[in-house]
């Protein structure tokens, strides 16, 4: 289980779930998004509307069972259970259970027979959502946009999560929306090859192909396959199924 | 000539990425189809006009190919394969896609680049770039030659050449760089027939290939030369797809019927509902499994799909649940071939000591149909399948019957159920039960699980008891022949074993089965089988001396494994010896004769009664006459059986035993199933015991005589020495365990329940 999180909106988080959770769909793993944003387009980019209310408070009361949710996408092997304005309050729901951060993991836990890979979309910001998801999840992929701000908010979050976060979890942050043509996006993208927050190699550039997602309704891999963003998100998921997944192949 | 920026981008979404630039790509139309019989082939050959265009003469042309890839197979796994032609004292270096765009249909567009090679035969143009960037400086070996004999003909249109229509016989040969010798033999031999286009204009090739595909010798070939050549090299995959579809466990899949064409529910479809075709994609996969179908009887299946290193292994549990998943480049075989891990270890223990094999390879050209909502949103796919199996060993085609298969979209059941009415009410759709691996094995005649080393055979309780030992004979005769093969490529100790199994029943049913034949005759053939017992005896019992010793070393310490090894070294060279023992049997005329006679001897004429007094009784009444008999002397010997019986004892009990098992086993149809099962299981389990304890006195008495053998030749050290001595023990102990084993079980087949079971089936009313 792979979590998409920046404390920060608007850094291409969702883009980089659909089109990751795509590839790694084809490449044979059956795989779920789980749009978490309320404000996210996860499910607007596959299609799928979002129609249950209240939800995410059922949920976790234990009222509904996440597997009758799921819808599936336009592309085999993957999966989205969608957005639901509810998960606004979601963190007021969790923190009337016992164990608040347990909770996405007792959620999710039927479903592992169902999916080789869960990527969970989340909102942005520290909430008590996100605590729970990195209860659960292996792996942490950290969007970035190349500013010295950025970086700041980065770095709050790695300390966060060595200090409180589940031990042994891996935090992958990568360059999201980068523009070459700004001194300050080379700058800190080179500055930052090696250091101490462990860039990915590949970085997602800036670019209208991905923006056109929003009018598409698909995955870049989809309509514009020869882009450049399209080969970075490719890159991107290989270096992720390498380094978190393990692969040469085998499953996580 | 499409002069492409970008040579090989993509196939397309779904598939390999192989972005290499290139200055220019040339693009191949073509459509090729496989040739069932040479019929329809050589009328081509003589053919003046085909849809409507004329054909010029024959021209015959030699071609002489051969393709070259690197040791991991780099270019293909890419997705391109790289062929080396020579004409007219030219050699020309191509570059092709092994799949086209938009997949692999019976139109096959392909891009190539080809470059004429210099000195030395090295690309060094703009197939060397594009080589260069997939395979690195990775040296190129030639991997597989294919010798096409051609006879081409023009197709014209007014006058004018639009195609070229290509009738080839083709002959596979292994890779090097020499030119076969003249008498060489080619690994294989297929046919085929291209046309290709020379001036663009789609409908040429359609229509030509609408008007072959009306006669029923040729079918869409969904493979490349090379890949047909490659399979018959034991190389199998699909090279330049992605990773096939896996299906949910909730796809169900549908039968066509009768007059309705694939084509024609396609269009029933999508005027019916807002649909989305997808481009044709072809999905290949190989079917492994042991000889016995363990895989199968265990509830599964085993595949892979994928070529090189992007090779998958899965093995799917019997509700299509994947049990294991995993990326090795090989053939399956032994469990011990694979790597070390959980695939490995399940299967060993599901497998062993069989090995799995290639059963069928299954390509299925896909069409989906995505069945669309008010939003364009996909919510149920309907894949039409026409599929194409083609046999591992000899690469023959056959062509299942095409199918439909549903794949739900999880949370749009209502929409699946609205196509499924439709499908099953409005268009006579009727499902299909049979599995993916029954659907590819069916025009092969074969179904899963259709061979088990058991013996079964239904016969008639009035039949002529003469009439029923022939047909237990000739089903042991099948069996014999069908294991034959497999033992004489060693394959894996089973076949050999199986192949025994049939011989000593056969004998077994010649002597107990009594005087339903001639003497003279019975006489001839219990020599004649004997002697085949006799010669393949030896390796049977080197295969069963390690097959134990494999399981005695898990008790050795470690160090004191490796004490072994000349003594394994030792084994194989005398198992060596015992193989051409007995290949020699297996090749020699007096083994051909045995066969050829005793099959007539089975299905001739049968002989008199004359001097073959039971011949004409009904099979019953001899069967139950002979199994009680044997069964009061078996118990009568061996009571009481005490732990202290003597060895001659045991010995006997042992053999007595045996002949009641396979009088139980041949007959065990004409009895009620429930009470003869129960004496079958609890003999049988008599029987193992006995037949451990005599194998360990056997194994022990060998190993003695082995580490005789091996003093004299000087090959054992005294550490091995050693190590057999605790060998030596650990049997000592094993035999020990089953000889105090013995007593207990014997006295509860001997039981007076189990006795007034036999009385009641087999006594005919006396003795009760």
């Amino acid at each position: 289980m792979l979590a998409i999180l920046n404390i920060k909106g608007g850094v291409g988080k969702t883009a980089s779930a659909v089109n990751l959770g795509f590839l790694a769909a084809r490449s044979g793993r059956r795989t779920l998004i789980w749009d978490l944003d309320p404000q996210g387009a996860a499910s607007f980019y596959l299609r799928v509307k979002p129609k249950v209310r209240g939800g995410g408070k059922r949920l976790v009361r234990g009222e509904l069972d996440l597997g009758g949710l799921i819808k599936g996408s336009d592309y085999e092997g993957l999966d989205l259970l969608p957005a639901d304005f509810s998960y606004r309050r979601m963190d007021i729901a969790l923190d009337r259970t016992r164990k608040p951060k347990r909770q996405i993991k007792r959620l999710i836990a039927p479903l592992s027979a169902d999916y080789d890979l869960a990527l969970l979309d989340c909102p942005p910001g520290m909430t008590l959502v996100l605590e729970s998801v990195l209860a659960a999840a292996e792996g942490v992929l950290v969007p970035t946009v190349p500013t010295t701000l950025s970086l700041r908010t980065l770095d709050q979050l790695a300390r966060h999560l060595r200090k409180k976060g589940p031990r042994g979890l891996a935090v992958l942050p990568f360059f999201s929306m980068v523009d070459r043509r700004r001194t300050m996006h080379r700058e800190v993208v080179d500055g930052n090859r090696e250091g101490p927050f462990g860039f990915l190699e590949t970085s997602i550039p800036y670019s209208s192909t991905v923006e056109q997602m929003g009018v598409r309704r698909m995955p870049v891999e989809v309509y514009a396959p020869s882009s450049r963003a399209a080969r970075a998100y490719r890159a991107l998921w290989a270096e992720v199924d390498r380094r978190l997944l393990g692969s040469g192949g085998g499953l996580p | 000539m499409d002069r492409a920026q970008t040579l090989l981008r993509p196939f397309s979404a779904g598939r390999i990425e192989l972005v290499c630039l290139a200055p220019v790509a040339e693009r191949e139309r073509e459509i090729k189809l496989s040739v069932r019989a040479s019929g329809a082939f050589e009328e081509l050959a003589r053919k003046p006009a085909i849809a409507g265009f004329q054909l010029s003469p024959v021209e015959t042309r030699d071609q002489d190919d051969l393709y070259l890839d690197t040791k991991e197979l780099l270019l293909l796994v890419s997705g391109v394969s790289l062929r080396y032609r020579r004409l007219s004292g030219t050699l020309t270096a191509t570059l092709k896609e092994v799949a086209g765009k938009g997949g692999r249909g019976i139109l096959q567009d392909r891009r190539e680049i080809e470059e004429v090679l210099g000195e030395g035969g090295v690309p060094r143009g703009a197939v060397g770039d594009a080589v260069a960037s997939l395979a690195g400086d990775a040296e190129l070996l030639p991997i597989l030659r294919l010798r096409t004999r051609r006879r081409v003909r023009e197709v014209r249109a007014n006058g004018s050449t639009v195609a070229e229509l290509c009738l080839d016989e083709v002959e596979v040969y292994p890779g090097g760089m020499e030119t076969p010798a003249p008498d060489a033999k080619p690994l294989g031999r297929f046919r085929e027939v291209e046309v290709e286009e020379t001036t663009p204009g789609q409908d040429t090739l359609t229509a030509i290939g609408e008007e072959l595909l009306t006669s029923p010798d040729f079918s869409p070939s969904l493979v490349s030369k090379l890949e047909r050549g490659l399979e018959l090299l034991g190389i199998r995959g699909s090279f330049g797809e992605g990773t096939p579809v896996e299906l949910s466990t909730e796809a169900a899949s549908l039968r066509l019927p009768q007059g309705l064409t694939p084509e024609r529910l396609e269009r029933r479809l999508a005027s019916r509902f807002k649909a989305a075709f997808s481009p044709e994609t072809v999905e290949a996969k190989t079917f492994h499994d042991s000889f016995d179908w363990r895989i199968h009887e265990a509830g599964g299946t085993y595949q892979t799909v994928g070529f090189g290193a992007r090779r998958l292994h899965v093995w799917r549990d019997a509700d299509g649940r994947v049990r294991h998943r995993l990326r090795h480049p090989g053939d399956p075989g032994f469990a011990a071939d694979l790597p070390a891990g959980a695939l490995r270890d399940d299967l060993a223990a599901v497998l062993s000591p069989r090995r799995l094999l290639p059963l069928v390879t299954s390509r299925v050209r896909v069409r989906t149909v995505a069945v669309l909502d008010d939003e364009e949103k996909t919510t149920l796919r309907v894949r039409v399948e026409r599929g194409e199996s083609s046999q591992p060993e000899s690469g023959e085609l056959h062509e299942p019957a095409p199918r439909v298969v549903l794949v739900p979209v999880r949370g749009y059941e209502r929409e699946r159920l609205r196509v499924a009415r439709f499908l099953g009410e409005e268009c006579g759709l009727l499902p299909d039960s049979s599995s993916e691996l029954a659907h590819a094995l069916e025009p092969l005649g074969r179904t899963p699980g259709d061979y088990a080393p058991r013996f079964e055979l239904g016969l008639d309780p009035a039949m002529p008891a003469r009439d029923a030992a022939r047909a237990i004979h000739l089903s042991l005769l099948e069996s014999m022949l069908r294991n034959q093969e497999g033992t004489r490529r060693d394959l894996d100790s089973e076949f050999l074993h199986d192949f025994r199994v049939a011989i000593r029943r056969t004998r077994s049913a010649l002597t107990q089965i009594r005087e339903v034949y001639p003497a003279l005759d019975v006489e001839r053939f219990k020599e004649e089988f004997r002697w085949l017992f006799l010669e393949t005896g030896p390796t049977r019992d080197l295969d069963v001396h390690r097959l134990h010793m494999e399981i005695c070393k898990r008790g050795l310490a470690e160090e004191v494994r490796a004490d072994l090894d000349p003594l394994e070294e030792f084994l194989a060279r005398k198992r060596k010896r015992a193989r051409d023992r007995l290949l020699g049997a297996l090749d020699s005329e007096r083994y051909r004769r045995l066969v050829e006679e005793w099959r007539a001897f089975l299905t001739g004429e049968p002989a008199g009664a004359l001097f073959s007094r039971n011949a004409e009784r009904p099979v019953r009444e001899v069967a139950s006459q002979r199994i009680w008999r044997i069964y009061r002397r078996m118990v009568k010997r061996g009571r009481p059986i005490g732990d202290d019986a003597p060895a001659a004892v045991l010995h006997e009990v042992r053999i007595r035993a045996k002949k009641l098992r396979y009088l139980l086993e041949f007959f065990r149809s004409l009895y009620p199933e429930q009470e003869i099962a129960g004496l079958v299981v609890e003999l049988k389990r008599l029987q193992d015991n006995l037949g451990d304890f005599n194998d360990y006195q056997v194994q022990r008495k060998s190993l003695e005589r082995f580490a005789g053998e091996m003093a004299e030749e000087g090959s054992a050290p005294v550490r091995t020495q050693l190590a057999m001595g605790r060998l030596l023990a650990q049997l000592e102990a094993r035999q020990a365990a089953e000889r105090s084993r013995i007593a207990e079980r014997f006295e509860r087949f001997a039981s007076k329940e189990n006795r007034k079971t036999f009385a009641l089936l087999f006594s005919r009313g006396e003795e009760r």
